[in-house]
């Protein structure tokens, strides 16, 4: 196994600069809603005042050699349900994103972006202190058929009831308790 | 010019979004159809998500660089002031002075609503003005981010979802080794 050529850390405050400069948008509507976040409202998403009891997180990927902005991903606690009383914990990802110049490219240590960006997320998810509920989602365009597949690849298959006609919500398998 | 504009508007017919913008319209009645594509209703309702996708790919063509001059031909802002003769729109910076006649016959008359002025210069002393009934995106009702948190702390699922949900949940999918730097 060679090295890893990546790098992953948490964002902070001092990376609003470089989160504006993220691109990763090209034609397709959802694409630039998703830009827009990262560019204008991410980081007041998970460092604002109350958010914090969401335990909303961050993730920025780069390329070592370059010291590039790769990918950006976030997610934070929420919980599934039919109302405030009856109702599951589960980790929603708020968003994943690749830069333009990495879309479907690997690292130089042959590591894929997309997968070190995907797993990036679950491992935080998995690692977190307190412990997060395996049960993770994600809100996917239902034309975003690359972030479908990708979803599909690390597990989100199951799609739950649509909230909205053109959004897909995909949670992670489960099994029927015995 | 105008060849290209029908040319960046036939591109954006064939869209995927104004497909599906045609096919939702194509199960209202005909007289729903014809107060919202007349701008009798402010709000877009429940095509407020399909219509901002629209509205998105169209500033996206506005913007560029060979459609400049379109700037100065049309003004797109909200109602700030009114009265008896005319109203006020401010949006992006610019005020227009709007006849109240105009205003009012695309139903836009009220201090918040949404409109849209088209100067159309026939000479330097000449131009041809027109109001077109701007549609509310940014309400609330009707309207869905996926970015939002949910309201009531808690991501509305149905009752069958959630009986599954209360299953055991796989254990995650991690392929690769990653530390990460706090």
């Amino acid at each position: 196994m060679t090295s890893p050529t990546w790098q992953v850390r948490v964002a902070t405050e001092k990376d609003r600069a470089l989160l504006t400069r993220f691109r990763c948008a090209n034609k397709e509507p959802w694409e630039r809603e998703v830009e827009f976040q990262i560019q204008k409202r991410l980081l007041d998403w998970a460092l604002a005042e109350g958010a914090a009891a969401d335990d909303p997180t961050v993730l920025l990927v780069f390329d070592v050699p370059s010291r590039a902005l790769v990918g950006v991903a976030a997610h934070e606690r929420q919980f599934l349900g039919t109302n405030a009383l009856d109702r599951v914990p589960a980790t929603k990802i708020h968003l994943a994103a690749i830069s333009n110049k990495w879309q479907g490219k690997k690292f130089s240590n042959g590591d894929q972006v997309s997968h070190v960006l995907m797993n990036a997320v679950l491992t935080d998810i998995a690692t977190r202190v307190p412990p997060r509920d395996p049960r993770v989602f994600a809100i996917v365009h239902e034309h975003n058929t690359r972030s479908r597949a990708l979803c599909k690849r690390f597990g989100l298959v199951k799609e739950l009831q649509r909230v909205n006609p053109s959004y897909l919500i995909l949670v992670t398998e489960h099994h029927p308790v015995k | 010019m105008a060849a290209e504009i029908a040319t960046a508007a036939a591109r954006l017919e064939k869209s995927r979004t104004f497909v599906h913008l045609l096919t939702r319209l194509a199960e209202l009645p005909p007289a729903v159809v014809t107060a919202i594509a007349g701008g009798e209703l402010a709000a877009a309702g429940p095509f407020v998500d399909v219509i901002r996708q629209l509205a998105m790919g169209t500033a996206v063509v506005r913007q560029q660089r060979r459609f400049a001059k379109l700037a100065s031909w049309y003004h797109v802002g909200r109602i700030s002031s009114v009265a008896e003769a005319y109203v006020i729109v401010d949006g992006g910076g610019k005020q227009s002075f709007v006849p109240r006649s105009l205003a009012h016959s695309v139903w836009r008359e009220r201090i918040g609503e949404c409109l849209a002025v088209m100067n159309g210069p026939v000479d330097e002393r000449e131009m041809i003005v027109r109001a077109a009934p701007g549609i509310e995106l940014e309400t609330e009702t009707g309207s869905y981010s996926p970015f939002a948190r949910p309201e009531g702390g808690f991501q509305s699922v149905s009752a069958a979802d959630l009986a599954y949900l209360r299953g055991i949940p796989r254990q995650l999918q991690i392929t690769i080794p990653i530390t990460i730097e706090r």
